[in-house]
């Protein structure tokens, strides 16, 4: 067990919803007049949160807003304490937050450095000697005895993210701080953090883009309401999200002024329900909808989007037919998109928007709901990329 | 409680640190910079001189007033601004407590040290001050050095209490500048002890601040031993206190991020 690097036990952290912001002593007082309690309304940020990281793990959190990922960091941090549970954390501690949580504009790009450096945990003897360094890799040598508050927002996160790169804990923890700067500086930034895994760092990396998520870690953890819902692979994870993240909205969201999502279904080529799908296969997606208002000159556009937010396809019925329609209201309607599945192993989601226009006015999206679908493509060929070119292939000798 | 003033010990670097950026930070953009510190209890100087001893005659103890109120308001001075910045400190510093641990004590006290640069720069004109008057202090001026350590842990004692209620309670912040106001007017700042009448002496006594502002123009002026009776019975109350709320301190540490 030695090599055990965090360890949470069935971690619970509940906040109060009453007193989630500060109080007045007005409001106290006037509840203790009352004979009343504190509101007893709680909220469960996390619950029963249980998983090992071993010494030199790299694992990815990730899950929808409020799902509970920062509150497992600042639990790992230290900033706060759990409600119930055990939170373990063997060696030095190092967190990369959110910036510019450290800097004060007023002061020049040096003094930040030394700043945040000694909030982060260095010692200045330390950032002496990895002084040249860290300006150097923030690229920033001109502009150093400049007050950030002249700093464009570029400049300030590669400050930010240059002195803490610069840290030499044994568990780092890393909050959404990839998502910054220009693309060059995200790739070194991804580098440096593949340098401290390398060099046998744990590491625990929360963030929305699910790209660096996929560079960089081994496993991942998916939260969903405060409890683990996914901890395995990388793809499980993000396969798992997205599926879960199109099933909460069923028919609940789309836009009610005007069309209704009533219904949905994808089927695979012998008509069964499916979200998981072969490589090459044919699958439909079934929408049922329903008007609310008097539309006309109406047309369906569908877009397939792959996990890394790249569109794959996009098309729409006035493509397709070169026709438009108009509805009446109250009517339901059936929408179905056949698709050949030339994609290849990987995450997908499909969205679909519907445009017209009602009571007579201009022409506008009248429904748009991103993530109607979602389903995992598999395929037994490792092809890299994302669409399936059929490629064919021939080396001849030439004599 | 020794093992959290150890690992105090051990954040001494960002303590510093943070010490010393309240104090670049806050007279970064003004022309006059650090002399704001100088200026500030100087023209304070000269306009209660005006007013306490040209329009309303209020007893100086035969010592000149300018001379008389300076050396009351200059360590008055060092305890209001750093209550003014240590208290909200915490609140002001919310960012950098939801996201990185290290003991939280050290907002508070780094702006009693940023306030400390401050005293220790307007302290060179109490100098010029004394020899104008041409003053020379005595052997008795080295008790101001036992003076100033009690009133720099009742300025602890205070800010480590009130910048944790501020966490929970914003009503501090209002407070606060309506709190030093009175406390001053309690203390003998502008006017002598000797003002104070005879039955009300002995509570009055009670407040730390009267006996140590007292107790420096006692050494500092008068050329005598400050009164030990009322000082000790500060000293006695300013370390309960600091006992008291390092402690409430350090026990509501931990929710300061989940409240604040």
């Amino acid at each position: 067990m030695s090599d055990l690097a965090i360890k949470m036990e069935r971690v619970s952290k509940q906040y109060r919803l009453g007193q989630a912001g500060y109080r007045s002593l007005r409001e106290d007082i006037v509840n203790i007049f009352k004979g009343r309690k504190e509101d007893s309304q709680c909220f469960y940020a996390l619950r029963e949160v249980s998983f090992e990281l071993k010494r030199g793990e790299t694992v990815g959190i990730i899950g929808p807003n409020g799902a509970g990922k920062s509150t497992i960091l600042k639990l790992l941090a230290g900033v706060t304490i759990a409600s119930s549970g055990a939170v373990m954390a063997k060696g030095k501690i190092g967190a990369l937050i959110e910036l510019s949580a450290g800097f004060h504009p007023e002061l020049t790009g040096r003094e930040n450095i030394y700043l945040y450096g000694s909030i982060i945990g260095m010692k200045k003897s330390y950032i002496d000697r990895r002084y040249a360094e860290i300006v150097e890799f923030s690229g920033l040598e001109k502009f150093i005895d400049t007050p950030v508050k002249r700093y464009s927002s570029g400049m300030y996160a590669r400050l930010g993210f240059s002195v803490s790169a610069h840290l030499d804990p044994d568990i780092l923890l890393v909050d959404e701080v990839l998502s910054v700067g220009d693309y060059a500086f995200q790739d070194k930034c991804i580098n440096k953090m593949r340098g401290f895994r390398d060099s046998n760092k744990t590491i625990i990396y929360v963030s929305h883009n699910l790209d660096s998520v996929r560079k960089l870690c081994g496993r991942a953890i998916l939260l969903k309401e405060g409890r683990v819902a996914y901890d395995g692979d990388v793809e499980g994870a993000i396969g798992r999200y997205y599926v879960n993240f199109s099933e909460t909205q069923t028919g609940v969201r789309g836009s009610p002024e005007a069309v209704g999502l009533v219904g949905k279904r994808m089927t695979d080529s012998s008509g069964k329900p499916c979200t998981v799908i072969d490589s090459g296969e044919r699958a439909s997606f079934e929408l049922n909808l329903k008007t609310v208002r008097e539309l006309r000159g109406v047309y369906f556009a569908i877009f397939v989007r792959h996990s890394s937010g790249l569109v794959v396809f996009d098309t729409s019925s006035y493509l397709l037919h070169g026709v438009k329609y108009d509805y009446a209201r109250n009517q339901e309607l059936t929408l179905k998109y056949d698709l050949l599945i030339n994609l290849l192993k990987g995450t997908y989601t499909i969205g679909c928007n519907i445009h017209g226009s009602t009571n007579g006015g201009p022409p506008e999206c009248v429904f748009y709901e991103n993530n109607i679908f979602a389903f995992i493509v598999k395929d037994n060929i490792s092809h890299q990329g994302i669409a399936n070119l059929n490629a064919r292939c021939s080396i001849d000798l030439i004599q | 409680m020794f093992e959290k003033i150890r690992e105090l010990a051990e954040y001494r670097e960002l303590l510093l640190t943070i010490a010393a950026r309240e104090i670049k930070v806050r007279y970064k953009q003004s022309i006059l910079g650090i002399f704001w510190s100088i200026l500030q209890p100087l023209s304070m100087m000269i306009i209660f001189t005006i007013v306490f001893s040209r329009f309303v005659k209020v007893p100086s103890d035969g010592i000149p007033y300018p001379l008389f109120f300076y050396t009351a308001l200059l360590p008055w001075t060092f305890f209001a601004t750093s209550l003014s910045f240590a208290i909200p400190s915490l609140v002001s510093n919310s960012n950098l407590l939801s996201k990185i641990y290290f003991p939280r004590e050290v907002f508070p006290i780094a702006s009693i040290l940023a306030a400390a640069v401050d005293f220790c720069i307007a302290a060179v004109i109490f100098l010029a001050i004394l020899a104008f008057y041409k003053v020379v202090p005595n052997m008795n001026a080295l008790y101001i050095i036992p003076i100033l350590s009690i009133q720099v842990l009742l300025t602890l004692a205070v800010s480590l209490f009130a910048s944790a209620v501020n966490v929970y309670y914003r009503d501090v912040k209002y407070a606060l500048p309506f709190f030093i106001q009175l406390w001053m007017y309690l203390s003998p700042v502008i006017y002598p002890v000797s003002s104070v009448p005879d039955e009300f002496k002995s509570i009055y006594m009670l407040n730390p601040m009267a006996p140590i502002i007292n107790g420096y123009r006692q050494a500092l002026l008068i050329g005598t031993a400050p009164d030990f009776y009322h000082l000790a019975i500060a000293a006695f109350v300013t370390l309960i206190m600091l006992f008291l709320s390092y402690k409430y301190f350090k026990m509501v540490e931990m929710s300061f991020a989940d409240r604040i």
